[in-house]
């Protein structure tokens, strides 16, 4: 679990993150929405440990930070598989392939990264991601750049992966955090405006 | 009658010289480039913003620098390195050493935040992030590389004092240029000419295409 007490995060003086208090629980998928510079993705980072609080406390049964899907993840300047595999020399772990080969990047694999869409770059990222079989899923708004045939199958995928894992995910669209998401934590300038189980969420706003 | 072996001696004493110096200038930039740029120091926006206003540093006055260092009366005086292609290296390494550590630091400093994120959460060393950024656009240290040749190739002040342009030793291209017009062999100046003018649209093709090749 995930225990957030009087967090505070500023960055340049400015406050991204203003007493935050909740708990988010393992094994469920929590979506965190919000607008633009509400904090989402300084959230995410925060509870992967890859930032720190500037004050507060923060629970959590990760050690250290866990590999996570950022806004702009790292591209090199090579081919498909070779953006695929690299990451693999630093953790090693057992390639799961699963993803790469339903998104049919296997196809392309030998293709060099910068003839890819932006669609087709993300399905890459996701996939390279879910390559390393992790228990603890940290998705910066998984969707962008990919179109609707791809992003349903984005919600199969993840929704195979939601029952045996604990998936925080920021997005936009609420048409896809009703399908994948057990809770939903909405932000509203740094603060926690509604965080609900899904239906409830619904319920409330409206949306 | 044009003498092609002085021509092609002073195209070899260019390209020795102005290779060997983009080397060690650019092994050094790389070096000093990260550890200046992914280090948190005392003076380090100072150093940084020294060697970005040594950018413009004038060929001569680097080249007068490299001459009170290593003439006879200077600090430098018992290597006796004055008027050898050494010293033109020196010279040359002056004057582009700058431009290519501050070009290495800047897409370092631009990037480094980005990959210190991404790469530590998959639990990555320094020396893998390092790594994993210097194999990651091999197009922009080529760039470096190329930008640092074309005006090592291409100057004339520093190179002729401190190598005092001597047939067979150190006279190079821009020095033979200036010579030759200087004596009224002006179709010597003009071959001279169009080879550098042809080494430097080859290192702007090439440069045009590493730029294309990042933005497809």
């Amino acid at each position: 679990m995930f225990k957030l007490e009087k967090i505070f995060y500023q960055n340049n003086q400015r406050n991204i993150l203003n007493n935050l208090n909740c708990e988010i629980p393992l094994n469920k998928t929590t979506v965190i929405m919000g607008k633009n510079g509400s904090g989402k993705s300084t959230l995410l980072k925060l509870l992967n440990k890859i930032i720190l609080p500037s004050s507060g406390k923060l629970r959590s049964n990760l050690k250290r930070p866990v590999p996570m899907l950022f806004q702009k993840p790292i591209e090199f300047e090579n081919t498909v598989e070779y953006n695929f595999l690299i990451l693999h020399k630093i953790k090693k772990h057992i390639i799961n392939r699963k993803w790469f080969d339903e998104f049919g990047l296997d196809g392309i694999k030998d293709q060099h990264i910068n003839t890819l869409s932006g669609g087709e770059k993300q399905k890459l990222f996701l996939s390279r991601l879910m390559s390393f079989n992790q228990n603890n899923l940290f998705l910066d708004e998984p969707n962008q750049g990919l179109d609707l045939e791809s992003e349903k199958l984005f919600i199969e995928l993840i929704s195979q992966e939601k029952h045996k894992k604990t998936i925080l995910i920021t997005l936009h669209d609420f048409e896809i955090a009703k399908k994948i998401a057990d809770s939903i934590l909405y932000l509203d300038k740094g603060k926690i405006y509604i965080y609900e189980e899904t239906h409830q969420f619904f319920n409330k706003f409206q949306v | 009658m044009i003498n092609y072996q002085k021509i092609f001696e002073a195209i070899s004493i260019s390209l020795h010289v102005s290779i060997l110096s983009t080397l060690f200038a650019f092994l050094l930039s790389l070096f000093l480039g990260y550890l200046i740029a992914i280090n948190k120091f005392f003076l380090k926006k100072t150093i940084i913003a020294c060697l970005a206003s040594l950018t413009s540093i004038p060929p001569v006055c680097a080249g007068l620098i490299v001459y009170l260092l290593i003439s006879r009366s200077g600090p430098l005086g018992w290597m006796e390195i004055l008027y050898t292609p050494s010293a033109m290296i020196i010279a040359q390494f002056f004057i582009i050493f700058p431009i290519m550590i501050t070009l290495i630091i800047n897409y370092i400093e631009d990037e480094y935040p980005r990959f210190r994120q991404e790469l530590n959460s998959y639990g990555a060393s320094k020396r893998d992030l390092i790594f994993l950024m210097i194999v990651n656009k091999k197009s922009i240290y080529f760039t470096v590389l190329l930008i640092g040749f074309g005006r090592a190739i291409s100057e004339y002040g520093a190179a002729a004092i401190v190598g005092g342009s001597i047939d067979h030793v150190t006279r190079n291209m821009t020095s033979m240029i200036a010579l030759e017009t200087s004596k009224g062999n002006i179709i010597v100046g003009v071959i001279l000419g169009l080879v550098l003018i042809s080494l430097s649209l080859i290192i702007s093709f090439v440069m045009s295409v590493m730029k294309k090749k990042d933005h497809v």
